[in-house]
């Protein structure tokens, strides 16, 4: 028990879930606010957005190098530890999203959990923890910036905008599946970029 | 010293890699807009509107500068240092600004490659906007490094670029229900730096934002607001003290207060018809061709046709024109052009397409070089009478060419030939004076049957 209260701690997750739970109250403040059907899509994607990019903090401990001596097996640990962050951030936005007016559908917003987490992932892999919420953060802004309106096809225009489709889009659904796989399997196998 | 320290700064800050991810993004956007800007003002307006992508990024590539010294485990270190703290972060702002403001211009450059005519009219009024655009990249960047410095977690910097961009998408909806194009919206608008742009062209045909400015007024007070928000941010930023940081807010009430006293009640009320790009300019060697500012990249496309039409009308028919003027097609009336000019209407942003040397002569020609009366067209585009009078303006382009009536599809098409047949049919002289007839008829806009004028059972032979 102190081992896993020392291990949240070292991986900053008291600020990770403040700032989760902050994410939460603005979207059910924003539900309470936006009325156009939209503008609430758009507070969903955004909230998402935001609270899933906070688990990038805690992705990488405070010092690389004392994780890598340890003898423990970090790979199943770094998987448990992304799912399960993914998983609290998933049930404090549905929480917040599908209470009273609903501003999103559970598909979407279980969807767009997952494929963020997966490019904060992938991110904390490539970039390094610190700087991982940069793919997820342009990439969904490039989106929501270049398409007026979710696209049906060509299929890489829907692979590319595939937080913004509609919940029973299955090409979006299975691109979210697959970044979220890759990014989480590859996270777990190398870890954060020191 | 300080010089050297910027240069450094420069090249090692998160300024260089920020603004080519910054500059690289917004072109993405604007390039993945499906047609061309039609305007330089559309393309200028354009990239304002843009911002709502751009200054979120722009807020956090400062609050991940802001955060550096956090980073890099040095807060502490510099602490001690006796130099005050302001002379230690202006260079690394001044860096900042720099980068900020190149990543709008190189943007602003880039984008041309999506613009219609780069050649084309660039209005004086399109310099403010641009300026401004610049100025809000500056306050972005200024107050994300205060942010920064006052948070200094890693989360900051994401935090950040989602809150802005909450606060410039979905602020706007909140204040008024139907948004800021609708007509009645509250010029509080101006306060957002992207540009919000109410419907223009209300009951009129859209010409996009090329015939329009943002009145002086508007500009300065969206200028003296971003001005007050970007010292804040630095003042914010370059603050030691707990007590010097409340002052730095100062301004931010300051440019509210005045830009407050200068914004209109109402949106529409800051966007005005800029004079000066419909004003005529006229050519000095022959044939004169006098065209609207916003028009003038059409120029050299006009010149061979319009030569070739005035020599034809000055062969076949008296009293012809000697001087081609251009008007907006989409903010055209019936005032009629004097006997000495043939008035050619061109849709504002007319396509390549219908800029051919054939397409413009026979255009010159309709009606022997007189535009349509707009108040004899029939309420209908396809009742009998359009059809009839668009036939009887297409057989004179036929008469005057020595050719068949040009087709456009339309039903006036086999109606204009038959009418052709039917007048070549007649004397010379004859032929010569009911295409002066028609042509008087238009320049006056009379009522009464133009194919029977042209064609009629001889009462005006």
């Amino acid at each position: 028990m102190r081992a896993l209260a020392l291990y949240l701690r070292s991986r900053a997750v008291p600020a990770t879930v403040a700032v989760v739970l902050g994410c939460a109250v603005a979207l059910w403040a924003l539900g309470r606010t936006v009325d156009h059907p939209l503008a609430r899509a758009l507070a969903a994607i955004l909230i998402t957005l935001a609270a899933t990019t906070a688990i990038s903090h805690g992705l990488a401990g405070p010092d690389h190098d004392l994780d890598t001596t340890a003898a423990i097996a970090w790979p199943p640990r770094r998987a448990a530890h992304i799912i399960v962050a993914g998983a609290a951030v998933l049930g404090l936005l549905a929480a917040a999203a599908l209470a009273g007016e609903p501003m999103t559908s559970i598909g979407q917003l279980l969807r767009n959990v997952a494929g963020l987490t997966g490019l904060v992932a992938f991110g904390a892999v490539v970039l390094g923890a610190a700087r991982a919420p940069l793919i997820p953060v342009l990439w969904t802004l490039l989106v929501l910036g270049s398409v007026p309106e979710p696209p049906a096809r060509p299929t890489y225009k829907v692979i590319f905008t595939w937080m913004v489709q509609p919940t029973d889009n299955r090409t979006a659904m299975l691109a979210a599946t697959a970044i979220a796989v890759s990014g989480i399997l590859g996270y777990a196998m190398l870890g954060s970029r020191r | 010293m300080g010089g050297r320290i910027l240069r450094i700064e420069l090249l090692r800050s998160v300024a260089p890699l920020a603004a080519l991810l910054i500059a690289a993004a917004g072109l993405f956007v604007i390039y993945a807009g499906n047609l061309p800007e039609a305007s330089w003002m559309d393309l200028v307006v354009r990239q304002r509107t843009l911002l709502v992508l751009i200054l979120p990024l722009a807020l956090g590539a400062g609050a991940w500068q802001g955060i550096r010294e956090r980073r890099s485990k040095v807060e502490e270190l510099f602490h001690t240092t006796p130099r005050p703290r302001w002379r230690r972060v202006l260079p690394t702002a001044g860096a900042m600004a720099i980068a900020a403001v190149a990543t709008y211009l190189v943007t602003l450059a880039g984008a041309t490659g999506h613009l219609q005519h780069a050649n084309g009219y660039l209005p004086a009024s399109a310099g403010p906007l641009i300026a401004i655009g610049a100025l809000s990249m500056v306050a972005a960047v200024w107050v994300g490094l205060a942010v920064g410095a006052l948070l200094p977690s890693p989360l900051t910097s994401p935090m950040v670029v989602v809150a802005g961009f909450v606060a410039l998408t979905l602020v706007p909806n909140m204040i008024h229900p139907t948004g800021p194009g609708s007509p009645g919206s509250p010029g509080g608008y101006l306060f957002f730096p992207n540009l919000q742009v109410p419907d223009l062209n209300e009951g009129k045909v859209d010409t996009g934002a090329a015939l329009h400015m943002l009145t002086g007024r508007a500009n300065l007070a969206q200028a003296l607001w971003l001005l007050a928000l970007a010292v804040a941010g630095l003042a914010l930023h370059a603050a030691a003290r707990p007590a010097t940081r409340l002052a730095a807010l100062l301004p931010i009430a300051l440019g509210a207060v005045v830009a407050v006293a200068l914004l209109p009640a109402n949106l529409a009320a800051a966007w005005v018809d800029n004079p000066h790009a419909t004003e005529l300019t006229c050519t000095t060697d022959q044939p004169r061709i006098c065209i609207p500012r916003a028009q003038s990249h059409m120029l050299d496309k006009l010149r061979d046709p319009a030569g070739q039409a005035l020599s034809i009308l000055d062969s076949k028919l008296p009293s012809a024109p000697v001087a081609v003027t251009v008007q907006i097609d989409e903010r055209a009336d019936d005032t009629r052009p004097a006997a000495d000019t043939l008035l050619l209407r061109l849709e504002l942003n007319a396509s390549d397409a219908a800029l051919t040397r054939d397409r413009l002569l026979a255009r010159m020609l309709e009606g022997g070089g007189v535009p349509l009366c707009l108040s004899l067209m029939g309420r209908e585009p396809t009742s009998e009478t359009t059809t009839r009078y668009m036939a009887a303006r297409l057989a004179v382009v036929g008469w005057l060419l020595d050719r068949e009536p040009p087709q456009r599809g339309g039903p006036e098409g086999a109606l204009a030939i038959a009418a052709l047949g039917a007048l070549r049919a007649l004397p010379a002289d004859q032929q010569r004076a009911r295409v002066t007839a028609l042509r008087d008829a238009e320049r006056g806009c009379l009522t009464g049957d133009r194919l029977d004028l042209l064609t009629g059972s001889g009462t005006n032979g």
